[in-house]
């Protein structure tokens, strides 16, 4: 417990952290993977998937970096002191608009993905609705309440469905698919691991959680989230293969949601349930409701750091008119071809461009600032972790 | 701390309002036409096509619920709508137009479809059956010869349901001679691949039941011929499908049972020209022989032969097929995974198909030699 | 103001009557007041139409009052000449002063009984006891202090030095076992409420308390609410002594403290917290006690009452456990709890309580790990089926019926078949009945609830289904849930999954089973915004606690369980060692078991 900082946030624990990182990527590209990189690449999409894998190491690097400037407050606060403040709410303006687009991109997804499987007669946005109103209760509890309900609730479902995704390696039907592409296409290579990068699109919002890990365990918090990030790739690649070696690359390219219609195939005999994989289906509700949740709290914490809010009534505002306004602006999108487009066209560059352009522009600036940091760092903490 | 109870009197009633705005999707299954198969067949006018939806009567419904096993006294356990239409989706307003509850094809298990089918009338039904969101592309998909209502009206004394009798056969490993079962995302697989050919099993209906023993083939959409029982059973080994496949051999006046074993397909691109090898490796029973001429060598030979057999078969099913220009081994969709750099040359897979050198390497191994004596 | 009072006057011409008793020298207001009442009493008593109940309980009360306030004034008077600061609620060392206060206070009451006597034989020092009849132990009153004063011999040196004179008593005289000292009367009269004597004697102003609590209590039964098939068969019963008893029994270390709070203006209800020093959070047992003594009520009846100001929510769920078992508090005081009971109530509370702390039982400690891990399982697989059964049922036969396998389908669609009400109707109707039987089953006395049972069951099993109003599969399914959801070995958590069941049966008949997926994140995520005492309720799932995970769903061998809860934040975090030390071998033993061995070779 740490008593020396100025204003305590509530704190979470290493896992935690990683925990609500890692549910804040995955959920919106699970459903797209791999066709993209497929397409682009043909079999050697894997190779996109592994580069995915490494860049997004490399950001993560970069953004811890660069949350370890000043480690007791979020980029939205300490960005304006640094930068200026027009630069710094241009930031943060930005940083709150990339979440609720990329909320919003999330939940018609779902919602279009469960409207065309389990409820073709029900309006998209009462799905949406309900997911939300869900994910704004998940965030009610604040950030510990956050984070106790993903790791109760998320990580079981992950380990479930990558359970499940093993089951599913029983469909293999081409065991030569199963070995590693030779080929190196690099150039639909790249393309296809821009056009799939936007799995990992989304973990940005370290920025703002890495305050309120506990002080002690912060260096633990990034190995873990590394960690996670190595299990996600591993998952991810093994999910490619099996699917690869059960369809073939030119089916997956005509699936509109391979990864789902994989597991709607899965099917087992003599269970309650027959199609075991479509309930695994219904589970993921968990995950694209914690990626909103994660994502309506990070809104919720830069919109309150902008304006200087602070107390739980305030959050609590914060949170039920943001979670309003998703289910609101989810009714723009009209089908699930515009949420994709809206990924491909808008998302994946505006998410890169925050991820190298944070870095690249907060980094240099506090080196040459090196004494306004250091103020800052111990205005906060009279130890602060080392940058490097 | 006032306004703390309004917010949440206001949260509570907004969700209220989610969940009271209408009960969308909630339909009980009595209420519902649960279409357990269809049919699909050329309508006499053409471009048009007719869709039979077939469904238990609510008397065999409520039969099987209590537990009687046997078919309800003569009558039909099943009923059928029919519909007729340019597309699925008019063929289907017009079934639903004949009935009262809502035509639900959730629980759709068998999607037969007519072998008199023309092209692009079959690709228009399964790009329709392809969009549907309930229906989950597990059904399996069966060939009926001419017509598809015909051969759904047959019922077999094994199974209430037709769609039933499909599911235990097709389930079961060990139920059929080649383990024929296609689901429907298996055959749009196919369709969707290139360098490989659909092939769908045919379900002849006789006095008591369907006799499963034959394949058809298509070349894409077009409907090419059907192979006969043996000509399928070697198909089966070819594709590593064989499970309860015999072989009489006259010579030895013995049978050689129950072939089972993986095929595995190679292809090489020698000089620009394409060999293909089918690597067969098959283990077998061998019944019939009596102790005293049991001996290694005789096995040996046995098998020998056995091999032999089979491979001309094989050899000579291949040829056929080249023949008809229908590749449904996949030998292209091999030869684009394993030298994608040469397939990709080839502009059409099918005027390249038949100019395939094949090779066919099949062992028997004889591994149980029975319990007799 | 007094209605009658304005009608004084006119009778006037009785007014000699009254002057005859005032020979008396000291004439109070009150005096004059409680006459006049008299007067007008007999005159009412003329005056039909009058209540004069109402007036009599007047005069008595004003009579009550006057003693009272004369009493005081005589206390007040004599203490003042002794020692100038006392205040009225001390006392003054005047034994009939004393008396006067007792007779018009408490003295009104039968069960109480006052008696002075005199201490020694030779020379007689007044003195004076109280106590409650019924609550104090006869005999020793009888034999153990006034016998023993009354024949004392050196009543000179009480006489010499009255002030110590408590001192001597206490010392040389009475035997009773626990003997106190006290000179408020506040707390005197608490003391003598609760069954103590208490002993003044002339001149001290030091009050003697001596313990003769006796009383007639439930002798030590074994649990009814919280079975064991193997464990200790005693509950605690409603004397809050027995209850500390039973827990000493089980912990002897002096670190076992019991700190008493009294709680309720009325009640004063005796309050004991319970907790282990050197392993308990010392944080929490402060925050117990501040919580406790803060609590404003006028009576404190159930212990229940203080689990409610206890959890800082109104969460449906019971956030402390209650148990009647001496075993389970003293096993959570081990852990590091702290254990609350309350007198006159059988139920100890133990605190913080987290969610998977109602799902363990005594059993789950006396048989194998494999049984015990074996048996969670089992009420974790109730609660799912007793939750979700009749939600999916709703949710696979109406909303989602692709899910499900053909043949099952079509079973379902049968059963349904002449059915009037969609299922959602089905439940509401079996579980109303259900619930209909259960609270009746819990009033009716014992042989009539058997026979509700039965008529229950053959309504529910067949009636119902006759007539076509469920379908047969639905019993099935209700009858599941009923059982499924009783598995929680403590009853007060099958409560809240009673209620969100509906909320769960309502968003399956919307949105199927995204509706059910959707409810149960809901819940998931209240459970874990919960926390008590600042223990998250979710732990160790909620905040993962790898090593706490070890007594939750299964659980481990004991030789695994070396730390206590992470999420109590004990003082020694250490419950034992992994590696027992192997006893040492006796050389003798060891050298017959060696040639033992020899032997067999």
């Amino acid at each position: 417990m740490n008593t020396d900082t100025v204003e305590r946030l509530p704190r979470i624990s290493a896992m935690q952290f990683a925990t609500m990182i890692t549910s804040g990527y995955i959920a919106l590209g699970i459903f797209y993977f791999p066709r993209q990189a497929i397409s682009n690449a043909g079999r050697a999409g894997l190779w996109s998937i592994v580069l995915d894998g490494l860049i997004t190491w490399v950001l993560m690097h970069l953004i811890f970096r660069v949350s370890r400037l000043v480690p007791n407050e979020t980029l939205t606060s300490f960005a304006p002191k640094i930068l200026s403040k027009p630069v710094g709410f241009v930031m943060a303006m930005y940083t709150i608009i990339y979440h609720f687009i990329l909320a919003i991109a999330a939940v018609t997804l779902f919602g279009f993905v469960l409207g065309d499987i389990f409820l073709p007669l029900t309006p998209t946005w009462v799905i949406v609705g309900s997911l939300v109103f869900t994910a704004v209760y998940m965030g009610w509890g604040g950030t510990a309440g956050l984070a106790r309900t993903l790791q109760s609730g998320y990580t079981p479902i992950v380990i479930l469905t990558s359970l499940t995704g093993l089951a599913t390696s029983l469909l293999v039907r081409h065991p030569v698919l199963l070995l590693p592409p030779s080929t190196f296409p690099v150039i639909p290579i790249l393309r296809g691991a821009w056009q799939e990068y936007i799995i990992f699109i989304g973990f940005q919002l370290a920025v703002t959680l890495y305050p309120f890990i506990r002080n002690e365990q912060r260096k633990q918090a990034e190995k873990y989230t590394y960690i996670a990030l190595g299990i996600v790739i591993a998952i991810l690649v093994i999910e490619y293969e099996v699917m690869i070696a059960t369809f073939g690359p030119a089916y997956i390219t005509q699936l509109r949601w391979p990864l789902v219609s994989l597991m709607r195939i899965l099917s087992v005999q003599g269970f309650f349930i027959d199609k075991f994989g479509l309930l695994v289906v219904a589970l993921w509700t968990i995950i694209v409701a914690g990626f909103t949740a994660v994502r309506l709290w990070c809104l919720t914490h830069d919109t309150m750091a902008m304006f200087r809010l602070k107390g739980a009534l305030a959050y609590h505002i914060v949170l039920a008119v943001s979670g309003f306004a998703l289910i609101l602006s989810s009714t723009v999108i009209p089908n699930a071809q515009f949420d994709e487009m809206l990924n491909e066209r808008y998302l994946i560059p505006a998410g890169t461009f925050y991820l190298v352009g944070i870095p690249l522009i907060l980094l240099p600036v506090a080196y040459f600032r090196r004494k306004t940091v250091k103020k800052l760092r111990t205005q906060t903490e009279t130890t602060p972790p080392p940058v490097g | 701390m006032r306004f703390r109870v309004w917010s949440k009197a206001i949260t509570v009633l907004l969700g209220l309002i989610f969940l009271l705005t209408g009960c969308w999707g909630n339909l009980p299954v009595n209420n519902r036409i649960l279409v357990l198969a269809m049919g699909i067949d050329p309508a006499k006018s053409p471009n048009q096509f007719t869709v039979t939806f077939q469904s238990p009567t609510p008397s065999a419904v409520t039969n099987s619920s209590q537990g009687s096993s046997s078919g309800s006294g003569g009558q039909s356990a099943v009923f059928a709508v029919k519909g007729t239409g340019q597309s699925l989706e008019a063929a289907f307003n017009q079934a639903q137009a004949k009935v009262s509850k809502d035509l639900y094809l959730g629980q759709l298990q068998l999607l037969v479809i007519s072998n008199q089918l023309k092209p692009t009338l079959l690709k228009r039904a399964v790009t329709s059956l392809q969009s549907i969101g309930t229906l989950d592309k597990t059904p399996y998909i069966v060939v009926a010869n001419e017509s598809a209502f015909k051969m759904l009206q047959q019922t077999s004394p094994q199974a209430k349901f037709p769609s039933l009798y499909f599911i235990s056969l097709f389930g079961c490993m060990s139920c059929q001679t080649d383990a024929l079962g296609m689901r429907f995302w298996q055959y749009l697989v196919r369709i969707d691949t290139r360098g490989v050919d659909p092939y769908i099993p045919v379900a002849l209906p006789f006095s008591q039941g369907y006799r499963v023993d034959r394949i058809a083939l298509y070349r894409g959409y077009h409907y090419v011929t059907m192979l006969d029982p043996t000509q399928t059973t070697t198909f089966g080994i070819l594709q590593g499908l064989a499970h309860k496949v015999s072989l009489y051999l006259p010579k030895f006046q013995a049978t050689v049972a129950f072939l089972t074993g993986p095929s595995r397909l190679t292809t090489q691109v020698v000089n620009g020209q394409v060999h293909a090898t089918f690597n067969v490796h098959l283990t077998a029973m061998l019944m019939g022989l009596d102790s005293h001429s049991e001996t290694t060598q005789k096995i040996s030979e046995i098998s020998q032969m056995a091999s032999d057999t089979l491979a001309k078969r094989c050899v000579a099913l291949v040829r056929q097929l080249q023949h008809q220009d229908v590749d449904p081994l996949g030998i292209g969709r091999m030869l684009s995974w394993q030298h994608p750099d040469t397939f990709s040359h080839y502009a059409h897979w099918h005027q390249e198909y038949p100019k395939v050198h094949v090779i066919v390497h099949c062992v028997v191994k004889i591994t149980d030699v029975g319990t007799t004596k | 103001m007094w209605p009658f009072s304005r009608h004084k006057p006119k009778f006037d011409a009785k007014r000699p009557e009254i002057a005859q008793h005032l020979d008396e020298p000291p004439k109070s207001p009150a005096m004059k007041l409680m006459e006049t009442l008299k007067t007008s009493e007999e005159t009412l008593e003329h005056v039909t139409g009058v209540d004069l109940g109402l007036l009599k309980d007047l005069i008595t009360e004003t009579q009550t009052f006057s003693k009272r306030l004369e009493a005081l004034g005589q206390d007040l008077t004599q203490g003042k000449s002794a020692i100038p600061e006392k205040t009225l609620d001390e006392f003054s060392g005047d034994v009939e002063a004393a008396y006067d206060r007792l007779k018009s206070t408490v003295g009104q009451s039968p069960d109480i009984i006052i008696r002075r006597f005199y201490i020694g034989q030779s020379q007689q020092v007044p003195a004076l006891l109280a106590f409650v009849d019924g609550l104090a132990s006869n005999e020793m009153i009888d034999q153990d202090t006034v016998t023993l004063m009354q024949s004392y011999k050196g009543t000179k040196s009480l006489q010499q030095n009255p002030s110590t004179a408590h001192q001597i008593i206490h010392d040389s005289v009475v035997s009773v076992g626990h003997a106190t000292v006290e000179t408020k009367w506040s707390k005197l009269i608490i003391d003598l409420m609760g069954g103590n004597t208490i002993v003044f004697i002339q001149g001290c102003a030091e009050v003697l308390v001596l313990d003769t609590v006796k009383y007639p209590a439930r002798a030590i039964s074994a649990p009814m609410t919280e079975r064991a098939v193997k464990g200790p068969q005693e509950a605690f019963n409603e004397v809050i002594l027995t209850q500390m008893n039973l827990i000493r029994r089980r912990i002897k270390s002096p670190n076992l403290h019991f700190d008493p709070v009294k709680v309720g203006q009325l009640s004063q209800t005796l309050v004991v917290v319970a907790h282990v020093e050197g392993v308990t959070n010392p944080e929490l047992v402060m925050a117990v006690k501040r919580r406790l003594t803060s609590i404003q009520i006028a009576n404190l009846e159930y212990s229940n009452t203080l689990s409610e100001s206890l959890s800082n929510s109104r969460s449906l769920f019971p956030q402390v456990r209650s148990t009647e078992r001496a075993d389970i508090v003293a096993r959570d005081l081990a852990m590091g709890k702290v254990a609350i009971m309350v007198d006159n109530t059988p139920y100890a509370l133990t605190l913080p309580a987290t969610f998977i702390d109602f799902y363990q039982t005594t059993d789950d400690y006396t048989a194998s790990f494999w049984e015990a891990s074996l048996e969670r399982l089992v009420r974790l697989l109730g609660l799912f089926v007793g939750l979700l059964l009749p939600s999916l049922y709703i949710a696979l036969s109406s909303v989602d019926p692709e899910l499900l396998p053909t043949k099952l389908v079509i079973t379902i669609a049968g059963s349904r078949v002449g059915i009037p009400f969609p299922p959602i109707f089905e439940v509401i109707i079996m579980w109303t009945i259900i619930e209909i039987l259960r609270e009746a089953a819990i009033r009716l006395p014992k042989e009539l609830s058997t026979t509700l049972g039965t008529v229950g069951a053959i309504v529910v099993g067949t009636a119902v289904v006759r007539a076509a109003l469920v379908s047969d599969i639905m019993i099935v399914i209700i009858t599941l849930t009923a059982l499924g959801l009783f598995t929680s070995p403590v009853y007060e958590m099958a409560v809240p999954w009673r209620i969100l069941f509906w909320f769960i049966i309502i968003a399956a008949y919307f949105l199927g089973i995204f509706g059910i997926i959707l409810a149960l994140i809901v819940i998931l995520a209240h459970l874990a915004s919960l926390e008590n005492f600042g223990v998250p309720y979710l732990s160790p799932f909620g905040p993962l606690r790898v090593r706490d995970l070890k007594d939750s769903w299964v659980r481990f061998p004991e030789r695994n369980m070396v730390y206590r809860q992470t999420s109590l934040r004990t003082v020694s975090p250490k419950q034992r060692t992994r590696n027992p030390k192997k006893p040492m071998v006796s050389p003798q033993l060891h050298q017959t078991q060696q040639e033992h061995f020899d032997d067999e070779v």
